[in-house]
């Protein structure tokens, strides 16, 4: 393994480092003003990724990723607002440091935390993933469709608050993925009359309109243009007292959060704003001096922040060794593969193993960039916090136009965009969650192609699904975690009322 | 629209497209003969669709005995018509002009739009120069910076 992360280290070129720095910029920006997310810098990257190769594209796209879970820290400490959902923890102890004058001491604890957090979980995810895709590899198109409806029952399990709306934001979706040519013959279904929809949907497309077009229409609608006026404190890094001793003091907690936070990834559908709270109440729970969680405790930051970064390398471990996203973020990170013809999953580690060591020390340089980038360049970010959103969202939806123009040359794409901001908009005023839906497109097509082939080489007959070990354990799992959202949570929440 | 028949829409809808889509499957085209004609691709998206409608049914009788009062969807109906709009000018003038008028166009638009300031000639022409700014800025950095092909104007360029 050390050999191949040698190769992969040696073959970074200079512009992969840029590509990589400038992701880990751009996160950082769109983590730390609240209102952009990391999803939406991903999926406003990703068109302008399609003229690049797949190891430059992922440089800057996993740059994003780590440089958007840490973005969220900045505000929440310094304005009491999560950039990020992720940091929601962040602000219990971060605010009331800064507004005691110790803004410089909880941004040095949070950044740094962050970095040992992400740092194990890259270690994790080298160790688990080619594990996992090892066992993978026996599989064959039944094993497939099991997994992938396993993969689709997420859909379910992510809307534990609203089971009936996340399951018919994830039917839309894999309805979505079905139009355009069929997996098993090629023929063209559900185009409407519509030519342009022959050849399928443009999946970058739908993604820019949901995530970020939308947005833009839920602020103009809203007219909640003003940025929170929480007052942003002031902060030095002199004489913070952060050092070795603070963190070795903090050992078990950083060991407990992190395995939390790698915990939680890998479960699909969870995300690191869970393993942030999860973190965080374990910390207070097993504290010998819970009382001074939320009043600005070091403990509490340390907890918060290694959890939510170590969920990073946690989500990959499905993604790249099984091929599901858990995510919106890895749901776009699969998009990014397929758009290059490349398929995550237990071959992957096979056919593409440069490539997969490349992606492991990418992130391992860019949660080092991160480090360096929040440490130096926190003053530039701070003020983009204040940025008015009246002039960056349109700047942002610009962007968006300029990036899926430019990957098809198409006015149809553009339409696209629009028409998606649109049912974005609506998806969000009615309650419809956007991961369960983008889970469901980019995840129907993949398994009706496998439930197709498993039928054909089992001749039409269910009962291989049943008999063959590996997929039955994904039905089983996949069922017991459908009757558990929809029948044993609703009882035992019944109960407790 | 009343009320009381608000909490059906989103129901309505979601039903509306499962019916749609269901209608969509006698279009499909079936192969003749073997395994792959009784494969067909009909199967599948019919069980998905039907789920849907399902769930839409059980979300029009969840909706019917919730007594919640609906906010309407679309609170400030003027500048989401106006947010559509100036999609769709953005569209055209693309088409048209290029890039550049497009991309200051709905810069120009989306900005005014967001904003809550007060509109007088002298913030409207910030706006405006910012807007041209910020849309040439963008245009020439990715046609020449990163080689993408975009019509900066009238499809000439």
């Amino acid at each position: 393994m050390f050999g191949n992360l040698a190769l992969a280290f040696s073959s970074i070129t200079p512009i992969q480092i840029v590509l990589m720095l400038i992701g880990v910029i751009v996160g950082l920006i769109f983590g730390a003003i609240p209102g952009l997310a990391t999803t939406m810098a991903i999926a406003l990257c990703l068109p302008l990724t399609f003229e690049l190769s797949m190891v430059n594209s992922l440089s800057l796209l996993i740059g994003l990723y780590v440089g958007g879970f840490s973005g969220g820290l900045i505000s929440a400490i310094l304005i009491n607002i999560p950039g990020t959902p992720v940091s929601i923890m962040t602000c219990m102890d971060g605010y009331p440091m800064a507004r005691r004058g110790e803004a410089g001491k909880a941004l040095l604890l949070a950044i740094i935390a962050s970095f040992i957090g992400g740092f194990l979980s890259i270690v994790a995810l080298m160790l688990i993933a080619p594990q996992l895709a090892q066992l993978a590899i026996k599989f064959g198109s039944i094993e497939y469709f099991s997994l992938y409806f396993f993969a689709l029952s997420i859909i379910v399990t992510i809307s534990s608050k609203d089971v009936i709306k996340g399951t018919i934001s994830g039917l839309m979706g894999v309805l979505l993925s079905m139009i355009g040519p069929a997996p098993l013959d090629s023929w063209p279904r559900f185009t409407f009359g519509i030519k342009a929809l022959k050849l399928g949907t443009n999946s970058t497309a739908i993604l820019v309109g949901v995530f970020a077009i939308s947005e833009i229409i839920m602020l103009a609608e809203s007219k909640a243009t003003k940025v929170d006026d929480g007052q942003i404190a002031r902060f030095s890094y002199k004489n913070t007292g952060v050092g070795f001793p603070v963190f070795w003091r903090e050992k078990f907690n950083i060991i407990r959060s992190s395995a939390i936070g790698i915990a939680i990834g890998i479960l699909p559908g969870i995300g690191g704003a869970l393993a942030s709270v999860v973190s965080y109440n374990t910390a207070k729970r097993m504290s010998k001096t819970p009382e001074k969680y939320g009043t600005g405790h070091e403990s509490g930051i340390v907890a918060s922040e290694t959890a939510n970064n170590a969920a990073i390398g946690g989500a990959l471990i499905p993604l790249l060794s099984l091929g599901i996203p858990g995510d919106a973020v890895t749901a776009l990170l699969l998009s990014a593969f397929t758009m290059k013809g490349l398929q995550p999953g237990p071959l992957f580690f096979r056919t593409q193993g440069n490539l997969i060591y490349f992606i492991f020390v990418v992130l391992l340089v860019t949660n080092i960039f991160m480090l360096l980038v929040n440490l130096f360049g926190i003053r530039f970010f701070v003020k983009l916090v204040n940025i008015p959103k009246y002039i960056l969202f349109p700047i942002v939806g610009f962007l968006c136009i300029i990036g899926v123009y430019g990957l098809s040359h198409r006015i149809s794409d553009l339409v696209l965009v629009f028409v998606f901001g649109i049912i974005g908009f609506f998806m969000k005023k009615w309650g419809l969650q956007l991961q369960p839906f983008i889970i469901g497109s980019l995840i129907g097509k993949l398994c009706e192609e496998n439930f197709g082939k498993a039928l054909l080489f089992t001749d039409g007959s269910f009962v291989p699904l049943f008999t063959s070990p590996i997929s039955c354990v994904f039905l089983v799992i996949a069922f017991a975690s459908i009757a558990y959202t929809v029948i044993i949570k609703p009882a035992l929440r019944r109960k407790k009322v | 629209m009343k009320n009381r028949y608000r909490k059906y829409i989103p129901s309505f809808v979601y039903l509306l497209i499962a019916i749609l889509f269901f209608i969509q499957t006698f279009f499909i085209k079936e192969q003749s003969g073997g395994m792959i004609s009784r494969m067909n691709s009909k199967i599948f998206p019919r069980v998905i669709i039907l789920c849907l409608a399902a769930i839409s049914i059980i979300s029009a009788i969840k909706a019917h005995n919730t007594d919640e009062e609906i906010p309407p969807f679309i609170t400030n109906k003027k500048q989401f018509y106006l947010s559509v709009l100036c999609m769709v000018g953005t569209l055209l003038l693309i088409n048209y002009t290029g890039m550049i008028l497009a991309g200051w166009f709905y810069l120009f638009s989306e900005i005014l739009l967001l904003s809550d300031k007060e509109k007088n000639k002298k913030y409207i022409l910030k706006i405006c120069l910012i807007s041209l700014g910020v849309s040439v800025s963008l245009c020439l950095l990715f046609k020449f910076g990163f080689s993408m092909r975009l019509p900066l104007f009238f499809k000439i360029l």
